[in-house]
């Protein structure tokens, strides 16, 4: 239960009702947001989703960018797995666990999941996830509702919390000054795609930057790990 | 006019089937990928180094479409302000032993409390 109620889950209901404001913002009826917060809990996700449509994306183009932006998930994955995998454990248990895998409960989980018994890691793993999946709905519902009486400049305050967030979360992956400058590159990049076709700005400036980034990694990259 | 959204939200079902192919079903594939692959995927390869990296441009690409066209009443915050107290949060980050919790504390507080002296910035 304590881990639940970690700084690093604070951040996480934060973001979660700058969500709900952004919805009301969108003018995004609550089933929809609690139903995303819920269903896909991952705000990157969510928020990639609703500005691509938005912006006039199709569905598909609007898919391609989500699967793009949580395939970041699949490395938190294979690392986490090996914590929680149990051959007493059947495997469509760790189907349902993986929906709770999020950058936070990632984060939590990989700190904590070691210090238990084997058997009982999937279990403490999923009672963590639920217990964030929980409150992240919580917080996007009272963001939600919060939204219409907030004064400009709190409302504005939860608006800048979710690009920053997202920001400097990026920004612990990112060791060199060269990647960081190719980063800022999106900066130059998303407007001219946008300018060009709103829907699809996403796409390739993460297809250009990101394969920039990885060039930029191979010749003069730290070692990876 | 209204957006696409405002036009897919008027139904229901559409809304609901976008969601479910085009975000719910999208990011949990990543999910159920992991458990299906498990150890056999190798973090150190070439091809998941570059999906890495795509996935990180995908996130600052976000970053700048929610600064650059923002919504509701961040809209009606100037351009310097944005992008001022984005820098001043990331250093703020880098400043005080890499801690997220401190750089949006600083970045936050400082949108927070430009907009509430409202001093023309």
């Amino acid at each position: 239960m304590q881990a639940v109620f970690s700084s690093g889950c604070v951040v996480l209901i934060a973001s979660f009702v700058g969500f709900g404001v952004l919805a009301h913002a969108l003018n995004m009826p609550l089933d929809y947001a609690v139903f995303l917060s819920a269903f896909v809990w991952a705000l990157p996700s969510q928020v990639v989703f609703i500005t691509s449509i938005d912006n006039g994306a199709s569905w598909a183009m609007a898919a391609f960018a989500v699967s793009l932006s949580a395939v970041r998930i699949l490395p938190m994955m294979v690392t986490l797995m090996p914590n929680v995998r149990h051959e007493k454990v059947p495997r469509f248990w760790l189907y349902i666990a993986c929906h709770f895998v999020a950058v936070t409960a990632w984060v939590e989980g990989m700190a904590r999941t070691p210090k238990q018994p084997k058997a009982t890691g999937l279990s403490f793993f999923l009672g963590l996830g639920i217990g964030f999946l929980v409150v992240s709905v919580l917080g996007c519902i009272a963001g939600f509702y919060a939204a219409p009486f907030l004064p400009d400049a709190a409302g504005a305050a939860l608006l800048f919390l979710t690009p920053l967030f997202f920001a400097l979360s990026i920004l612990r992956s990112v060791f060199t000054w060269g990647e960081g400058a190719v980063l800022m590159s999106s900066f130059a990049i998303v407007p001219f795609f946008h300018e060009l076709n709103a829907g699809t700005d996403l796409l390739w400036t993460a297809l250009i930057v990101g394969t920039a980034l990885f060039l930029v990694q191979r010749k003069w990259g730290r070692a990876h790990g | 006019m209204a957006s696409a959204l405002q036009t897919l939200m008027q139904n229901p079902p559409q809304m609901y089937a976008a969601m479910v192919l085009a975000c719910v079903l999208p990011t949990y594939f990543w999910r159920a990928l992991g458990v299906a692959l498990g150890k056999r995927v190798d973090e150190n390869s070439a091809l998941f180094q570059w999906v890495k990296c795509v996935a990180l441009a995908t996130m600052a690409a976000v970053v700048v479409r929610l600064l650059m066209y923002p919504a509701g009443d961040l809209a009606q915050v100037t351009p310097i302000l944005r992008y001022g107290a984005f820098g001043v949060g990331i250093a703020a980050m880098l400043l005080l032993k890499r801690s997220v919790e401190w750089g949006l504390i600083v970045g936050v507080g400082l949108v927070f409390v430009v907009k509430t002296l409202n001093i023309g910035l």
